[in-house]
């Protein structure tokens, strides 16, 4: 059942691509999100049109909703709601920061790595409905 | 074949989409994670930081070696870069976002290409990239698979293994052929390769929905 309904958002042209990059400060509170989706209804956090520019299909926002202290570190959540036929999320996490946990829908693929004192948190996937990204961080 | 690899791929695709199911990983700061039965590296040197312009290459197929078949997929996009600093100080300002824009767009000249392989479960950053043209329409990609193992965290460089392919014009399609070259680890071989690639896509001529 599942299956078919799947099948059937993919024929009635529901499905779409997500390729975004989301940057965080250190100073948690505030992400600069860039690149494109095929959606935009799909990402809730964004549905304030002043919050988005978007220049010939390239999507510029700052958000203040994606980051949220928990305990002594911070939690950034980043859902999305739809079919994906690809999903291309990275997350930039600038600062001196260290990731302590992540949640994500089943059927993304990780990667995380830090780069010069920041960490990178890379998740692809393909064929999703409603994925989503969770992980908390705290200072090193 | 084509087409049989594309169902097939899809359903195998959607097959890993549970959207009630969630992972949930613990992550140490040093040191390999648990991440779905598998261990996920730790976390070293990665790709470039950058806002992702177009992506060149993407395509899905499979890495063959004796009897054995694994899902493959490969995507190359340029990206512009866009370091920490440059980042906090975007974030500090209380620049509109077409100045955000017009700050990023400032860095065009220094474009960069990014990519990643996934192969089964596994992301294999991919560095060294090179592209070049190779006759008939064809286009030739070369690529090293960063080692982002324990072992290696002290190396920004270290390579894990290899990726060389052909990407030709094929039934109105486009495909890729080539050799996987790992290593090390549980996934090392030397595999053939066999992708559909998809068309070329352009995020600044993509139009969003509303």
């Amino acid at each position: 059942m599942v299956l078919l309904l799947l099948l059937s958002s993919i024929a009635l042209g529901d499905s779409g691509q997500l390729f975004l990059n989301i940057y965080v400060d250190g100073t948690p509170g505030k992400a600069l999100v860039v690149g494109n989706v095929d959606d935009i209804s799909g990402l809730a956090f964004l549905n304030t049109p002043d919050k988005i520019y978007e220049d010939n299909g390239q999507l510029y926002a700052v958000c203040d909703s994606l980051v949220e202290k928990e305990g002594d570190g911070w939690k950034l959540s980043f859902p999305s709601s739809g079919y994906y036929d690809e999903y291309h999320a990275v997350f930039f996490v600038s600062g001196g920061f260290a990731l302590e946990e992540i949640n994500c829908t089943e059927g993304l693929e990780l990667l995380s790595t830090a780069h010069n004192g920041s960490i990178v948190l890379d998740v692809q996937g393909f064929g999703l409905t409603d994925p989503a990204v969770h992980f908390s961080y705290a200072a090193l | 074949m084509g087409l049989a690899s594309l169902l097939f791929i899809g359903l195998s695709g959607m097959s890993l989409a549970e959207p009630d199911d969630n992972q949930n990983i613990d992550v140490p700061c040093q040191g390999m994670c648990p991440h779905d039965g598998e261990m996920m590296p730790p976390q070293n040197a990665g790709f470039p930081m950058g806002v992702p312009v177009e992506v060149l290459f993407s395509g899905h197929g499979f890495a063959l070696v004796g009897n054995e078949s694994h899902l493959l997929r490969l995507k190359v996009e340029t990206i512009m870069p866009l370091d920490p600093d440059q980042i906090k100080g975007l974030l500090a300002s209380n620049k509109s976002l077409e100045e955000i824009r017009d700050d990023i767009l400032a860095r065009e000249g220094e474009k960069t290409n990014r990519g990643s392989m996934i192969l089964d479960s596994s992301i294999y950053p991919l560095i060294n990239i090179a592209i070049s043209a190779s006759g008939d329409n064809s286009t030739a990609l070369k690529a090293d698979l960063a080692d982002l193992s324990p072992l290696s965290a002290v190396n920004d460089t270290a390579i894990l293994g290899s990726i060389s392919m052909i990407i030709s014009p094929s039934d109105g399609g486009m495909i890729g052929k080539g050799e996987l070259r790992i290593d090390q680890g549980p996934l090392a071989a030397r595999y053939s390769l066999l992708l559909d690639m998809e068309p070329h896509r352009n995020g600044q001529k993509k139009m969003m929905r509303r």
